[in-house]
Order: C-alpha cells, then sequence, then structure tokens
C-alpha cells in the first residue's frame, strides 16, 4: 500500500498537513478566534454595534467578519483545514492494530461531526412558527421567509403551569382571652377555612396582580398584568354568621388591621414562577390527524424530519404558543460522530493504558 | 439534619484538614499526615451528604446555580484528589487539594444559598450528566494545576514566582467578581468590552498585592523542599489531564445533545458553549504536544497552568461577564 500512496504521501500538500505543527498552530488558531469571538458581540444589528463602537472601527470589524466571526468564510476554513489536517493524520497513522483503535476513532470522529455540521449549514432550515389555540398552519417563517410545509400542524391548548411549592401565603392572627394566635394557610381562591377555637371562617374569593381602584367609580380592578401590587379579597364569617369584605394588600401589610373583629390577615406573596410550558399540537395531512403530542421544553415533536420545539410564549395572550420549527438532516452524522469521539476517547485514555501496564 | 447543617460540618472538615495538611508538611510524622487525610475524607463524606440533602429537600437535582455549582466542585476536588492519591501516593499535594476544596466551599457564603425551582429548560436528566461530568474534569484539571503549581514551586526563583501568582489570579478574580455581584456592581462590567479588560486589570493588579506576601512565606518557609519528585509531579499533572479530557469532551457532547433537544440546536457559539470548546482545545494541544513530542517540565506544566485558568474563565468567567444561554447558572 505504501508503494501505491508514495506520490501523494510525498506531495508537499500532504506532508503539510500530516504535520503535528500545522495541526497544533491550526487549533491555536481557532481557540484564539473563538476567544474574540465571545469579547465583541457576535450577529447584532449594525444600530446595535454603533452604539458600542465608533463608525470607523465598526467597518474594520465588520471587513474582518468579526461580528458574524463564527460564520465567516476564514472560520470555516479554519474548519475545513483541521478537517484535512486529521484526515492527512488518520490516513498516516491508518493501522488495525488494537493500539491505534482509540487514535483512529477518536480523529475519524471529529471528521464525521464536522461534514455532519456542513451538511446542516448547507441543507438544514431553522425557523419560527407562532400559533394560536385552534389554528392551523403549514407555514413557518425563516427570519421574514416564508417557508410552506407539506402538511399542517394545530394547537389544540396551549398550558402555562406554575410551580406551587413556594406559594403565597396569608397568616390569620386572632386575639383569644389576651393571646394572640397566628395559623397560616395557603392561597387558593374559593377555599374556605375554619379558624379553629374562634368561631371564625374565612374565604378567599379575589386575587388581583396590580390592584387600583378607580377613584371615582369605586370600581376594582387591575392596572396590568405584573403583579405590581398584589390583593386578595378575604370574606370573614363571624361566629354570629356575619359575612364581611376586605381587601388585603402584599405591599402594605398594615392596611386592614381589624380592631373591631380582632382578626388581623397577612398576605404574604411569593413570586410564581413558570415550572412548564406545554403545546397540545396535532399534525394534520389531508384533514386528518395523524400525529398528536403535548410537547413541553425538552421535549419536541418530530414529523417528517421536522423537528417542533417549545420555545416561547406571548405573557399578552396566554392562548398562543411559540415554536421553534428545524429540519437539519446532519444530525445523525453529528451524533454518531459523538458516540465515536467518546468511545474513542475512552479507548484512548482509560482502555489503552490498562493493556499498556499488562504489557509491562 | 438539614443539608446547611452538613455544609458547616463539610466546612469544618475540609478546613481542619487544610491546617493539619500544612502543619504535616514540617512534621514528619505518619500520624499526622493520617489525621488530615482522615479530616478531608470527613469533609468529604458531610459534603456527600450535603449534596444529598439538598437535592432531597429540593426535590431537584442541585447542580442549578453558581452556589450548588461550588458545593459540587468541592465535592469533586476531594474525590478526584483522594482517589488519584491512592494510586501514586502523592502526599504532599493534599494540602494544595484541601486548599482548593476549602476555598471553593469558603466562596459559597458570598452567594445565594436559596434553592430555587427549576427552569423548564433544566428539568431534564441530561442536567445531572451534563454538570456531574464535566465538574469531574474540572476538579481532575484542578489536581493537575495544583501538581503544576507545586512542580514550579520545587523549581524556586520565577517559576515559583509564577505559580504563585496564578494561584493569586484563580483567587482574586472568582472573589472580585462574587464580591461585585452581590453588591449589585457587576451590571457595568457586562456592558462593553472596555470594562471586561478594566475588571482583568483589576485582578492582576491585585493579585500583585497578594503575590507578595505569599511569595515570601513560601519562601521563608521553604515549602518547596516538602513538594514530591519533580517527575512525579510532573506525571501527575499529564495523568490527570488525561483522566479529564474525556470526561470534558462527554460533558460538553452531553451539553450539545440536551440543546438540541430543548432548543433544536446541538451548537450555538453561546459564550458559555465557546469558551468550553476553547479548554478542550487547549488541552487537546497540550496533550498532543506530551504524547508526540514527549513535551513535559517547565513550559509544558506553565502551559497547563493557561490551561486551568481557561477552565476558571469558562466556570465562572463567563456566567458574569458575557451573558449568554448560559447565565441562569449566576
Amino acid at each position: 500500500m505504501k508503494k501505491n500512496t508514495n506520490w501523494v504521501t510525498n506531495n508537499p500538500v500532504w506532508r503539510f498537513f500530516s504535520s503535528i505543527k500545522v495541526g497544533i498552530t491550526i487549533l491555536s488558531i481557532i481557540a484564539i478566534a473563538s476567544c474574540i469571538g465571545t469579547i465583541i458581540p457576535q450577529d447584532l444589528k449594525s444600530d446595535e454595534y454603533l452604539t458600542k463602537y465608533s463608525h470607523e472601527l465598526y467597518n474594520i470589524l465588520k471587513a474582518l467578519n468579526l461580528t458574524t466571526l463564527y460564520h465567516s468564510w476564514w472560520f470555516t476554513t479554519l474548519l475545513i483545514l483541521l478537517m484535512l489536517n486529521l484526515l492527512v493524520a488518520a490516513i498516516n497513522r491508518f493501522s488495525l492494530k488494537l493500539k491505534s483503535i482509540g487514535f483512529l476513532i477518536t480523529h475519524s470522529s471529529i471528521i464525521i461531526i464536522l461534514l455532519g455540521a456542513i451538511i446542516g449549514t448547507v441543507k438544514g432550515e431553522r425557523g419560527f412558527l407562532w400559533l394560536k389555540e385552534g389554528e392551523v398552519s403549514s407555514t413557518f417563517y425563516i427570519g421574514d421567509v416564508p417557508k410552506k410545509l407539506n402538511f399542517q400542524i394545530r394547537l389544540k391548548d396551549f398550558i402555562l403551569e406554575h410551580y406551587n411549592s413556594d406559594s403565597s401565603k396569608i397568616t390569620v392572627s386572632v386575639t383569644k382571652e389576651e393571646k394572640r394566635i397566628e395559623f397560616i394557610y395557603p392561597v387558593e381562591m374559593g377555599k374556605e377555612y375554619d379558624i379553629p377555637d374562634t368561631g371564625y371562617r374565612i374565604r378567599l374569593i379575589h386575587y388581583i396582580p396590580d390592584f387600583v381602584i378607580d377613584a371615582e367609580t369605586k370600581e376594582v380592578m387591575t392596572r396590568t398584568d405584573e403583579p405590581n401590587n398584589p390583593a386578595l379579597q378575604v370574606e370573614i364569617t363571624n361566629p354570629k354568621g356575619e359575612t364581611s369584605n376586605r381587601w388585603i394588600f402584599a405591599k402594605y401589610p398594615g392596611m386592614h388591621s381589624d380592631k373591631e373583629t380582632g382578626i388581623d390577615i397577612v398576605y404574604h406573596w411569593a413570586p410564581e414562577k413558570i415550572k412548564d410550558f406545554k403545546s397540545e399540537l396535532e399534525i394534520l395531512e389531508e384533514g386528518k390527524v395523524v400525529q398528536s403530542k403535548t410537547i413541553e421544553v425538552n421535549n419536541p415533536l418530530e414529523y417528517k424530519g421536522y423537528i417542533f420545539y417549545q420555545a416561547s410564549y406571548n405573557p399578552e395572550d396566554l392562548t398562543v404558543t411559540g415554536l421553534q420549527v428545524t429540519n437539519d438532516p446532519g444530525v445523525p452524522m453529528v451524533y454518531t460522530g459523538f458516540i465515536m469521539l467518546v468511545a474513542g476517547l475512552a479507548f484512548l485514555f482509560y482502555i489503552n493504558p490498562i493493556f499498556r501496564k499488562n504489557k509491562e | 439534619m438539614d443539608s446547611n447543617t452538613f455544609i458547616n460540618l463539610t466546612f469544618a472538615g475540609y478546613f481542619l484538614a487544610s491546617i493539619v495538611y500544612s502543619i504535616s508538611l514540617f512534621v514528619n510524622k505518619r500520624q499526622v499526615y493520617i489525621s488530615a487525610v482522615t479530616l478531608y475524607i470527613l469533609g468529604f463524606v458531610f459534603n456527600t451528604c450535603a449534596i444529598i440533602g439538598r437535592w432531597s429537600e429540593g426535590t431537584r437535582p442541585p447542580f442549578s446555580n453558581m452556589y450548588e455549582s461550588l458545593l459540587l466542585l468541592a465535592w469533586a476536588i476531594a474525590l478526584v484528589y483522594l482517589g488519584i492519591n491512592l494510586i501514586y501516593r502523592i502526599k504532599p499535594l493534599g494540602v494544595f487539594a484541601a486548599f482548593a476544596s476549602l476555598i471553593s466551599l469558603g466562596y459559597t457564603s458570598l452567594l445565594d444559598s436559596s434553592m430555587e425551582p427549576l427552569m423548564p429548560a433544566l428539568q431534564s436528566n441530561w442536567l445531572t450528566i451534563h454538570v456531574v461530568a464535566l465538574f469531574i474534569s474540572y476538579a481532575a484539571f484542578a489536581v493537575s494545576y495544583v501538581a503544576a503549581v507545586a512542580y514550579l514551586i520545587k523549581r524556586k526563583g520565577m517559576d515559583m514566582g509564577l505559580a504563585i501568582y496564578s494561584i493569586c489570579l484563580a483567587v482574586v478574580g472568582p472573589t472580585l467578581i462574587f464580591g461585585l455581584a452581590r453588591g449589585g456592581l457587576l451590571g457595568r462590567f457586562t456592558q462593553s468590552t472596555g470594562w471586561v479588560i478594566l475588571l482583568g486589570l483589576i485582578d492582576m493588579a491585585i493579585s500583585l498585592i497578594l503575590w507578595v506576601p505569599l511569595y515570601f512565606v513560601t519562601k521563608a518557609f521553604k515549602i518547596e523542599s516538602h513538594m514530591p519528585e519533580e517527575s512525579l509531579l510532573d506525571s501527575v499533572v499529564y495523568k490527570s489531564i488525561a483522566f479529564g479530557f474525556p470526561f470534558l469532551v462527554f460533558g460538553i457532547i452531553a451539553g450539545a445533545v440536551w440543546a438540541n433537544k430543548a432548543w433544536g440546536r446541538y451548537w450555538g457559539w453561546d459564550p458559555k458553549e465557546t469558551w468550553s470548546f476553547i479548554t478542550l482545545l487547549v488541552y487537546a494541544i497540550y496533550l498532543h504536544l506530551r504524547y508526540l513530542k514527549g513535551w513535559k517540565g517547565r513550559s509544558a506544566n506553565l502551559f497547563s497552568i493557561v490551561g486551568f485558568l481557561v477552565v476558571i474563565i469558562t466556570f465562572i468567567g463567563v456566567n458574569y461577564i458575557i451573558s449568554g444561554l448560559h447565565s441562569y447558572a449566576e
């Protein structure tokens, strides 16, 4: 085999790529370039850059592709040079001996990952789709460009889940026989609580995130959906069976301490943390449902190479979901490379040393 | 007992271990060394209990913010050092390892310890795999760093000075960042390239002030004469990098697969991803030169120190200074 490839391996280009010095130089340049790309913000709009840098500097950065560094022609060239270097190294040291298996798998895996990445860049699609509950669509947008799917997708339901482990609470304190007793209850609308040994009952009727009261009509309403002034309306039933209403405010705890009834309620508001976003999706072909799945973050839906990810939502309108749509035919190759890389490194650094030790 | 009690016990364990290890350098008695190791192991056991306790109290894997990361890092350093010590018997390095665990845990007092529920993107089994693999690699690199520092201290003179300066940089930088973050002043630095460079310069300047006493203490106590042989240290540097490297790659790949599952992309040149990639390249260069050219000794160990400073930038710097997808790790 060596004889036949002599004209190849003696070629200066081949010898250039087979040199480890060249390999290390390429790795170093990629490392330094990557570092620069994290210091200069990437892929912003030109006016955003102009607030950070002067006009001249921005033009220089742009001319050197430093604002879109990772997709620039020269960075891509570096990655291709690395690939060639690995390829030549792998061929030069090709051998089916046990001790070189690790080397071979590791180095070819990187070539496979890079090839998969190139396929993804050239053939892949990546866009976005907003869907309203009940809406059917077959178009997603890559930037502003619409792209047609040969099937339809429908949003049956969008669900936003909150954590309630750390949820809001109320403290009810009652003075009885000159002793103050405190009770703590979770905030749950409509729930009625019996305050033990006092004869009082309380019920939570309303929650308002940003309480305001109209000065003229005395109507209570919310200014925004943001919890700027969370308030609860509580219905209190005294031992005689008379009921009264009261608003309590998380930000103004002392506002309504009622001396007459001897019952004091404090509202401890806690922010509601988002636990999960879920979209119930259906795929339709010629009007028929062919697949349905409730997707959530970390659990997308795949159909005909397209993958739909739970990516966003609209806090103003909770019937709308934001879906990331991708189609990347390079992924299987990249994943194959990943598995090979892990296996190859395990061979090189964990299995080979054991063999070497046994030999000694 | 709750996890906070265990954290205090861990702290006590690492603190006492650091002191007894320091004494063991000068009092060459077996009993002293054995009590140092016992204390370190005890600290490690408490550290394990603290992590498990936090896991059960929060009913979620405790790997989501900087506080929890540092708790894990202290644990991983103890694990990797104690493991490597079983093979190589590098007793005198214990003092550095115990101090590294102690410092890592000590930083948690600057940070918010509250247990927030996991945001949707973090609710995945990949979280545990990704984080634990990376922290084992970080700990292995920390052990290699410790050995490289010991190697250079042994050479005295300028090399000793550089090694000690790298310790100052590694300690002052994160302290500065956590301190500024706590005071709410870090926002200024995240706004522009100029501020980031200024922060680097401040780190270097303060490190220089810290360097002076540390250098003269090291010299006065002749710490270099208590360090293991140069060839042993050199081999520990190489072997711990060789041990950690596959974990680094596996951790990055686990992150890539997870990102593809959550966001539909396995690589996006997010600053954290990029810096972990730079770490990978730096150690890949080291391993190639070592394997193919037999590169060892002074320059190789200096290079491995640079590698570890890159790890610190990846682990702490990027989270706070450069915003990106991983900024929730604050």
